[in-house]
């Protein structure tokens, strides 16, 4: 379940062919070589390796959805929507008011960080930051001032992956990611990999965030600018009901999500994970009402921390109906639709032993009579 | 004996260049470390080849300067598994 490559391989396959996500995974432990500009990775210099962790790492080069589900969570999903899960899909929310206050929902991803950095289980969580207007970078947090500081989505993508790097180099041994799925479908690559060893055992956790797609910063700051809005006024989007929604001093600007598709980051094109299906425990707004987040909890350590949380009063957990999971189920299915095309658009055929079949052609392989 | 003598020669010749910071020419060279012009220049020749120094001729002179030390960067080789 892998390939092999070299950053030559990466540049050809992943980075000049218009699906680098940005996520960081590249460079996060190979900072001689490989740099970021324009939110770009980029390389002055080739290294002499034959293969690389760089397209180890990539989650565009190659990535076995199923085998990582069998390797971290024991079992492959049934719901191939969502991916694999335990227990409930519910909706919750932080009761601390310092969190709820500056959550983007509710708040559940900082509260749990901070639960934990309390009882000592994590040391440090590898967090997105804004730096100036809505520009982000990954931030090792150490405190529950700094987690409650990185609260809030972000729109543009941010090379989280890099923090994981920063965090183990700082000599963080208790790690947690906080990541869209690409980040954390980086992070299983990372732990899983045969051919390198960079410590994963020290990455405890996974909290991965519904992701539809993420937009490039000079695009939706040109967006913003003609919908009369300057970056620096912006205090928070949101994408609600089909709009993405910027709140601006006091103001409500409301754009159908449609309307922003020709600012989306490219890459986000050719991705169909839309509920973080690989991380310990995935949290989104879709589904919940409105302080409130929806929360998937993926692998045991996932429910055990959920459940105790709750239990020590750090969150406050609730059903969600049918109706809501429904409406979770259907945008990670619209996603996937509107990704698949892309992604048959620009893929090569298959190989299944000898025979060479377009991927859209794989049923008919399977389907008799 | 005679191969550990060239050995010794050459380290000595690259100390040498390494500790001056200047070009050197052979006569410099070959009365520096004992031995003579001609098997100073035979040396040199050889660390040449190596890649090791450089070495010119300027009309009946040689001139020898050292290499740049590059210093070698770290590779993803560090987390290769082994085995």
């Amino acid at each position: 379940m892998e390939e092999r490559g070299n950053i030559t391989d990466l540049e050809g396959k992943v980075i000049y062919n218009g699906l680098c996500c940005y996520c960081g995974a590249c460079g996060a432990f190979c900072k001689e070589y490989i740099t970021y500009e324009d939110d770009t990775p980029k390389t002055k210099e080739k290294c002499y390796e034959i293969y690389g962790a760089c397209y180890d790492f990539c989650p565009r080069t190659f990535f076995a959805p199923f085998y990582v589900e069998r390797e971290i969570f024991g079992a492959v999903r049934e719901d191939n929507a969502l991916g694999f899960y335990r227990g409930e899909i519910v909706t919750a929310r932080a009761k601390e008011e310092s969190i709820t206050k500056r959550a983007q929902d509710g708040g559940v991803v900082t509260a749990l960080l901070g639960f934990l950095l309390d009882k000592g289980e994590i040391d440090a969580a590898v967090v997105a930051k804004r730096t100036d207007g809505w520009k982000t970078e990954p931030f090792v947090a150490t405190t529950k001032e700094e987690i409650i500081e990185a609260a809030g989505s972000k729109y543009t993508q941010c090379p989280s992956v890099l923090g994981l790097g920063d965090a183990f180099r700082e000599g963080k041994s208790k790690v947690a990611l906080v990541g869209l799925p690409c980040h954390i479908q980086a992070a299983r690559k990372m732990q899983l990999s045969k051919n390198f060893d960079v410590g994963m055992d020290r990455m405890k956790l996974t909290i991965g965030l519904f992701c539809t797609e993420t937009f490039d910063y000079e695009l939706l700051v040109k967006k913003v600018a003609d919908l009369g809005v300057k970056m620096e006024d912006v205090e928070k989007f949101n994408i609600k009901k089909g709009n993405f929604i910027i709140y601006a001093k006091g103001q409500e600007i409301k754009t159908p999500i449609k309307e922003m598709r020709p600012y989306m980051r490219e890459a986000c094109k050719y991705c169909v994970d839309f509920a973080a299906e690989f991380a310990d425990i995935s949290v989104g707004s879709i589904g919940s009402e409105l302080g409130w987040s929806t929360v998937i909890c993926r692998s045991k350590e996932g429910e055990e921390i959920m459940k105790e949380a709750e239990e020590k009063g750090v969150i406050e957990v609730k059903k969600l109906s049918d109706g809501d999971i429904e409406s979770v189920r259907k945008l990670a299915v619209r996603k996937k639709k509107e990704n698949l095309k892309n992604i048959y658009e620009k893929a090569e055929a298959v190989k299944v032993l000898n025979l060479m079949i377009e991927p859209e052609m794989l049923k008919k392989l399977t389907e008799f009579g | 004996m005679h191969t550990e003598n060239k050995i010794d020669i050459k380290k000595r010749i690259l100390e040498m260049v390494a500790e001056k910071a200047e070009p050197l020419t052979l006569v410099e060279i070959a009365k520096k470390v004992g031995i003579s012009w001609s098997a100073a220049k035979t040396n040199v020749l050889e660390l040449s080849q190596e890649n090791k120094i450089n070495v010119k001729k300027y009309g009946k002179s040689w001139i020898v300067w050292g290499k740049e030390k590059k210093e070698e960067k770290k590779t993803c080789s560090i987390y290769r598994r082994m085995g």
